[in-house]
C-alpha cells in the first residue's frame, strides 16, 4: 500500500502531467489556437485601456487575461502559461476541497481535476475568452484566501465586503462562491450568524442589479458574465460547469465530515479508475470541440503574413483537405507572389472562384484573405473594405491588431496618412507590435521613402490610376481587365486577371487578354488554355498536341483515375471537371 | 518631514518661475491643432485647449489676455487652460477679442509667433450637443451610441449604446434642439422606432402598408404634432479607385408625415410612388412648409453619377396635416449635375443650409461634398466658403438661435467625421469653423476611432431613461404605426 509520501508524489505527479498535456496540446497540434486569439485582440498598455477595462463587472480578469493573450505570440512560453492556468485551477481547487473535508486523500486530488478539465476544455473551444478561465481562478483564488483566514469575526467581515469587489472584479464567478463561503461557514465552521448570511446574500443579489443602473450592458450579462465568452450574449457553459461543479464538490466534501472515511485501499482503487475515466473523457471532450479547419485556416494565415509562401505552397503539395479553401485561397497567392499562379495554380485542386478569391460577405478569416488578395492585385479600396469589415465583425465590439495593422497599411497606401496614424499610435502602445508602429510613423510625411517601401510603394504602382468603377463579384473581370490595361507592370494582376478568366472558364475573355500579356516564357496553364482556343497565336505546338491527346483519352472513356494520374494537373483536367460538374448541377435542378 | 516640504515648494517654485529663454520674434502665425486662428466663439465655450500642430514640438507658452488686461499662462507641450478662469475671461470679453500669443521651443531654441485673435461673440449657444458615435464603416458594424455632450466643458454622456440591444441605433432627432421630444430608430434584430413624446417612451414599428420599410430621417413640426420621416431602400456599393471608397443609395424612398396625436402616417400621393425618390424632409420652422429632396430614379448602381436630387418645397397645413399646391422646387442642382443633400432650415426662417455633392444623397462619403446656404429672403445661394474644406463637409444642423451651426466634417484626416462649429451673424457673414473642443484635443482625436454622425444642438442635458429604453427594445412588443393616405 502507498505511504503518505508515495501519495503525495503520486498527486503531484499528477498535477504536472495536467499541465504538461495541455501546455504540449497547446505547444503542438493546436498552436494556432493561441494565434487565434491573439490575432482577435488589440490589449493598448495604457491607462486610459485598463481603466476602460476595468469599468464593467469582471474587467479585472478580463483585463488580465488580455494581458496573457498578448504574449501568445510566442507558442511555447504561452502554452506553458496555459498549462499553468489549468494546473493552478486544479491545485487551488484540490486544496479548497481539504479545506472543506479537513482530508487531503488522493480522490478529492483526483476529483479536483475535473474544474480543471472543464477549464481546458472551454479555453480549446473558439468561443473562450482566456479572461474567463482567469476570472475563475481568480475566484477559486478568493474562496481559498477567505477560509485561510483564521479569526471567525475578521473572516465575515472581510467575506461580506469583498463580495462586490470581488464581483465587480471578476464578474459573477465571485457570487457563486457566496454559496462556497457560506457552506464553510454553515458546515464547516459550524456558525449560523444571520446577520452574516442576510449580509452575504443581500449584497450577492444585489450586485448585479446595482451594477447593471451604472454600466450600459444587457441585464443578463450580470448574471452570466460579460466577459467570460467570445460572443456578447453567450453564455460560458463549460466554465460555469467547471464552477458550478467545483461549488458542489466542496460541499460535498465538506458534507463527507459526517460519513465514515473510504479505506485507503478503496481510495486508491477509486481514485486509480477515475484517472482513467477522466483521461478518457478529457481528451474525448477536448477533440469534440477542437475546431481544425480554423486551425489550418490560422495556419495558412499565419505563414501568409509571415511571409512564408514556401511553407504555404509546400503545406498545401500535401493532401489538401476540402474544407480548407482559406488555405487554397493563400496557396494561389503565394503562388502569384513568387510569380507562379499561372505556372503552378492547377497542380492544386483548385475549387473555382472561392478558391482565388473568397466570399466577400463571409466570416472574419474569410474577409481577411480576401482583403489580402486584393491589395496585392491593387485594389487596395477594396481591401481596406474588407478589413474595416473584418475588424467590426470582431465579437463584442473587439478590436484586433491584425485589423489596426493591415488598416494603418491600407491608409499609408491610399495616402490618408492622418487616418493611418491613428492606427499607428495605438499599436505603438502594444507589446509586439510598437516596433513596426514607431518604424511606419516614421514613414508618414515621407512620400519618397513610402514610394520606395517594398510594400506601399510597390502595392501603389499597382492600383488604379486613372479609372474608376463601382465594384462586385459581377464585373471582376473587367475590373482587373482594365487595371491589367493601365498598368501592363501589375504582374500580380495580370496573374489574377488571367487566372480569374481560367478559374470561371471564360476563355473568351482568357483569349482577348492574354492576347496582350507578355511573359518571357508562357505559362503552363496559359498554354494549355490557349491550346483549347482554335488559332489562338500564343498556342505552343507541344500544348497543343498533349491536348489532342487529352481529348482522345476523354472519347475513348478512359476512367477518370487514369485522366487524373495523367492530366490530373492540368487547366484541361479542371475545366473538364468543371464543366461535368456544371452539367450534373444542372441536371438536378430540371429533376428538381 | 518639514525639510521635504520645504524642499518640494522649493521646486514647485523654481518650476514655475523657469523662464523659456531667449525668443525670437517672427511674422508667422502658429500652427496649430486644432486651428483656432482667428475663430468666432460664444463666451460658454469650453476652453479652445491646443498644441503645436509639429508634434517635435513638447514645449509652448500661450498667452490669453482680454481686453481688461486680465490674461491666462500656460505651458507645456499642451495650452490646456483652466476652465474657471477660461469662462471668466471669456465672460469678460463678450463681443470683444481675446488676443493669444504662442512661444514654442524646437530643438531648444524658443520662437514667439504673431498673435491671434479668438472673437467672443455675443450670441449665446446652446447648452450641447448630442451625436452618434459609430466607426466610418460599411456593412457591419461594432460598438456605437448615442451621446451627448457639454460644450461649456468636456463631459460626455452615452444615453443609450448598442452594448445594451443586439443592432444599430442612428436618426436621432429632436425639436429644434428641445430634447423633450425625440425620436431614434434603432436597427437590426429589434428594429424599432423609440419616440419620446411628453415624457412617455414607446417603441413603435414604423413600416406600414404601402410604405418602402421603416421611418428613418426624422424631423419633428415645430408644434410637436408631427414627424416628418422618409422610407428609403438603401443599399451601398464600391469605388474600385480610392478618392471615392463607398456610395450608400437609395433605390426607392418617399417621405410621410407621422401624426402624432393620432398616430397615423399620412401617405402623400405627390411625395411617394415609383416616378420619383424623395428623402430628407424637414419643416420650416413656421410649420408650413415641408422641405425635401427629390430626384428622378435611374438605375442604381449602375447610373449611380446620374442620380441628382433637387431641393424641392411644398405647402403643409398644421390643422391637417395635409400638403397642398404644387411641389416646388429650390434649388435645381440636378440642372447643374449636382445633389442636395439634409436640408435644414434655420429656425430664424431666414436660411436653408444643405450639402451639396456631385451626385447620390450621402454626401459624408464625398469629398467634395461642401456646404451652401439659401436665402429664402433674397433667394441667393452660395456655398458657405469660410465653413467648407477640401474633404468631406456634410451633415449640420443649425442652433436654436439659428447663430450657430454644427457640422460634420473629415477634413482632419479624410476618413473621420469631426464635429465643427460656425457663427453666422444676421447679414449672414459665416465665421472660421472651429473643431470642438476637448481636453487634450490630439490625443483625443486620434484616439476617437469613431466618426460623429448627425450632430444636433440641444438646448439642455438630454432626460433619457437608458434602463426603460432597453427594456423598450429588447421586448419584442412594438406599437404599430397607423396609417392614411392623404385626401
Amino acid at each position: 500500500m502507498m505511504n503518505e509520501k508515495s501519495i503525495g508524489y503520486t498527486k503531484w505527479a499528477l498535477s504536472a502531467a495536467l499541465v504538461l498535456a495541455t501546455a504540449c496540446f497547446f505547444a503542438f497540434p493546436y498552436r494556432y489556437h493561441l494565434y487565434f486569439h491573439e490575432q482577435n485582440q488589440l490589449l493598448l498598455l495604457t491607462w486610459d485601456y485598463f481603466f476602460k477595462a476595468v469599468s464593467v463587472p469582471g474587467g479585472l480578469a478580463d483585463w488580465m487575461g488580455e494581458f496573457v493573450v498578448q504574449l501568445f505570440r510566442l507558442v511555447y512560453p504561452s502554452a506553458l502559461i496555459l498549462g499553468l492556468l489549468v494546473g493552478k485551477a486544479q491545485v487551488l481547487s484540490a486544496r479548497l476541497m481539504e479545506q472543506f473535508s479537513g482530508k487531503d486523500g488522493l480522490l478529492s486530488w483526483v476529483l479536483s481535476f475535473i474544474p480543471a478539465i472543464l477549464m481546458l476544455v472551454f479555453l480549446v473551444s473558439d468561443d473562450a475568452l482566456v479572461g474567463g478561465a482567469v476570472a475563475l481562478v481568480l475566484s477559486i483564488s478568493c474562496l481559498y484566501g477567505y477560509v485561510h483566514i483564521k479569526a471567525d469575526s475578521l473572516r465575515r467581515i472581510v467575506g461580506a465586503a469583498s463580495v462586490f469587489v470581488a464581483y465587480w472584479l471578476i464578474g459573477p464567478f465571485a457570487l457563486l462562491h457566496v454559496a462556497g463561503m457560506l457552506a464553510y461557514e454553515i458546515v464547516v465552521r459550524r456558525s449560523l450568524s444571520p446577520v452574516f448570511i442576510a449580509s452575504v446574500v443581500l449584497i450577492a443579489l444585489l450586485s448585479p442589479v446595482v451594477s447593471h443602473l451604472f454600466v450600459p450592458v444587457r441585464y443578463p450579462e450580470f448574471f452570466y458574465g460579460i466577459h467570460y465568452g467570445r460572443v456578447s450574449g453567450d453564455v460560458a457553459w463549460w466554465l460555469w460547469s467547471a464552477d458550478l461543479l467545483l461549488c458542489v464538490m466542496v460541499v460535498l466534501a465538506a458534507m463527507s465530515t459526517y460519513l465514515r472515511p473510504l479505506g485507503a485501499k478503496m481510495n486508491l482503487g477509486l481514485s486509480a479508475v477515475l484517472v482513467v475515466i477522466l483521461s478518457i473523457v478529457g481528451v474525448k471532450m477536448v477533440s469534440s470541440v477542437r475546431n481544425d479547419v480554423i486551425e489550418r485556416t490560422l495556419m495558412y494565415d499565419k505563414l501568409y503574413v509571415d511571409a512564408e509562401y514556401d511553407k504555404i505552397i509546400a503545406e498545401c503539395s500535401k493532401e489538401l483537405p476540402e474544407d480548407a479553401f482559406t488555405a487554397l485561397v493563400y496557396n494561389n497567392l503565394a503562388l502569384a507572389q513568387k510569380g507562379l499562379l499561372l505556372e503552378d495554380m492547377f497542380t492544386f485542386p483548385q475549387i473555382g472562384i472561392t478558391g482565388l478569391l473568397p466570399e466577400y460577405e463571409g466570416g472574419y478569416f474569410s474577409q481577411i484573405a480576401c482583403a489580402e488578395v486584393l491589395m496585392q492585385i491593387g485594389f487596395v479600396s477594396s481591401a481596406h473594405r474588407l478589413f474595416f469589415e473584418a475588424q467590426e465583425s470582431v465579437p463584442a465590439h473587439r478590436k484586433t491588431a491584425r485589423c489596426y495593422k493591415a488598416l494603418a497599411r491600407t491608409n499609408i497606401i491610399m495616402g490618408y496618412e492622418e487616418a493611418a496614424r491613428k492606427y499607428l499610435d495605438a499599436l505603438s502602445h502594444t507589446l509586439f507590435y510598437k516596433h513596426w508602429a514607431k518604424e511606419t510613423l516614421a514613414l508618414l510625411g515621407d512620400e519618397k521613402a513610402i514610394g520606395e517601401h517594398p510594400i506601399y510603394g510597390a502595392i501603389r504602382r499597382r492600383m488604379p490610376r486613372n479609372f474608376d468603377m463601382l465594384f462586385n463579384v459581377d464585373n471582376l473581370t473587367r475590373a482587373l481587365g482594365m487595371l491589367c490595361l493601365e498598368n501592363p507592370g501589375n504582374i500580380i494582376g495580370i496573374q489574377y486577371l488571367l487566372g480569374y478568366c481560367l478559374i470561371k472558364g471564360d476563355l473568351n475573355s482568357f483569349a482577348t487578354f492574354y492576347s496582350s500579356a507578355n511573359f518571357k516564357e508562357q505559362p503552363r496553364a496559359c498554354q494549355e488554355a490557349a491550346a483549347m482556343i482554335p488559332g489562338h497565336p500564343k498556342a505552343t505546338e507541344g500544348a497543343v498536341n498533349r491536348f489532342r491527346q487529352f481529348n482522345l483519352d476523354i472519347q475513348q472513356k478512359k476512367d477518370v483515375s487514369y485522366l487524373k494520374r495523367t492530366y490530373g494537373d492540368s487547366y484541361w483536367y479542371y475545366y473538364s471537371m468543371m464543366q461535368a460538374l456544371n452539367a450534373q448541377q444542372q441536371n438536378t435542378q430540371k429533376q428538381n | 518631514m518639514k525639510r521635504t516640504a520645504y524642499i518640494i515648494a522649493a521646486a514647485l517654485l523654481l518650476g514655475a518661475c523657469k523662464g523659456i529663454g531667449p525668443v525670437q520674434d517672427t511674422d508667422r502665425l502658429p500652427e496649430i491643432f486644432p486651428d483656432y486662428v482667428d475663430v468666432t466663439v460664444p463666451s460658454s465655450i469650453a476652453p479652445l485647449n491646443f498644441c503645436m500642430s509639429d508634434e517635435s514640438i513638447v514645449d509652448m507658452q500661450v498667452v490669453v489676455s482680454a481686453p481688461d488686461g486680465r490674461s491666462i499662462t500656460v505651458r507645456g507641450e499642451l495650452a490646456q487652460f483652466p476652465i474657471r478662469k477660461w469662462h471668466s475671461l471669456l465672460a469678460a470679453s463678450v463681443g470683444q477679442d481675446l488676443s493669444v500669443s504662442v512661444s514654442a521651443c524646437k530643438d531648444g531654441a524658443w520662437t514667439r509667433y504673431r498673435s491671434f485673435e479668438i472673437h467672443v461673440s455675443e450670441d449665446e449657444m446652446d447648452y450641447g450637443l448630442s451625436y452618434r458615435l459609430i466607426a466610418p464603416g460599411y456593412h457591419n458594424y461594432s460598438m456605437m451610441g448615442i451621446y451627448e455632450r457639454n460644450l461649456s466643458n468636456f463631459k460626455e454622456r452615452a444615453l443609450i449604446e448598442n452594448t445594451v440591444f443586439d443592432g444599430c441605433v442612428n436618426c436621432h432627432s429632436y425639436n429644434q434642439c428641445d430634447p423633450s421630444d425625440m425620436s431614434l430608430h434603432i436597427r437590426g434584430e429589434h428594429g424599432a422606432t423609440l419616440l419620446r413624446i411628453d415624457d412617455k417612451m414607446d417603441a413603435y414599428d414604423t413600416k406600414t402598408e404601402g410604405s418602402v420599410g421603416a421611418c428613418v430621417y426624422p424631423y419633428w413640426h415645430p408644434s410637436g404634432d408631427y414627424i416628418a420621416y422618409s422610407s428609403n431602400s438603401t443599399l451601398q456599393t464600391f469605388h474600385v479607385a480610392n478618392k471615392k471608397l463607398i456610395e450608400v443609395f437609395d433605390s426607392a424612398s418617399d417621405v410621410y408625415v407621422y401624426d402624432v396625436k393620432k398616430n397615423e402616417l399620412i401617405h402623400y400621393p405627390e411625395l411617394s410612388g415609383d416616378s420619383a425618390w424623395e428623402t430628407f424632409p424637414s419643416f420650416s420652422p413656421d410649420g408650413r412648409t415641408l422641405y425635401f429632396c427629390k430626384a428622378r430614379p435611374v438605375n442604381v448602381p449602375l447610373n449611380i453619377r446620374d442620380v441628382h436630387y433637387d431641393l424641392c418645397k411644398v405647402a403643409f397645413d398644421p390643422a391637417t396635416g395635409e400638403i397642398s399646391g404644387p411641389v416646388e422646387v429650390l434649388v435645381e442642382a440636378s440642372a447643374h449635375g449636382s445633389s442636395v443633400s439634409f436640408p435644414r432650415p434655420s429656425f430664424d426662417g431666414r436660411y436653408i443650409m444643405y450639402a451639396l455633392a456631385e451626385y447620390g444623397n450621402f454626401s459624408i462619403w464625398h469629398p467634395e461634398s461642401d456646404l451652401w446656404l439659401y436665402d429664402l429672403q433674397t433667394g441667393e445661394n452660395r456655398p458657405i466658403a469660410t465653413a467648407n474644406s477640401d474633404s468631406a463637409d456634410s451633415y449640420h444642423n443649425w442652433s436654436s438661435n439659428s447663430r450657430w451651426f454644427v457640422l460634420g466634417s473629415r477634413r482632419l484626416d479624410g476618413m473621420f467625421t469631426r464635429p465643427f462649429i460656425s457663427h453666422i451673424d444676421e447679414d449672414g457673414n459665416v465665421t472660421k469653423s472651429f473643431l470642438v473642443p476637448q481636453e487634450n484635443p490630439r490625443s483625443y482625436y486620434r484616439n476617437q476611432m469613431r466618426s460623429y454622425n448627425i450632430p444636433e444642438f440641444i438646448t439642455a442635458p438630454v432626460d433619457f431613461d437608458r434602463i426603460k429604453a432597453e427594456k423598450l427594445i429588447n421586448r419584442p412588443a412594438r406599437n404599430p404605426f397607423g396609417s392614411r393616405i392623404s385626401e
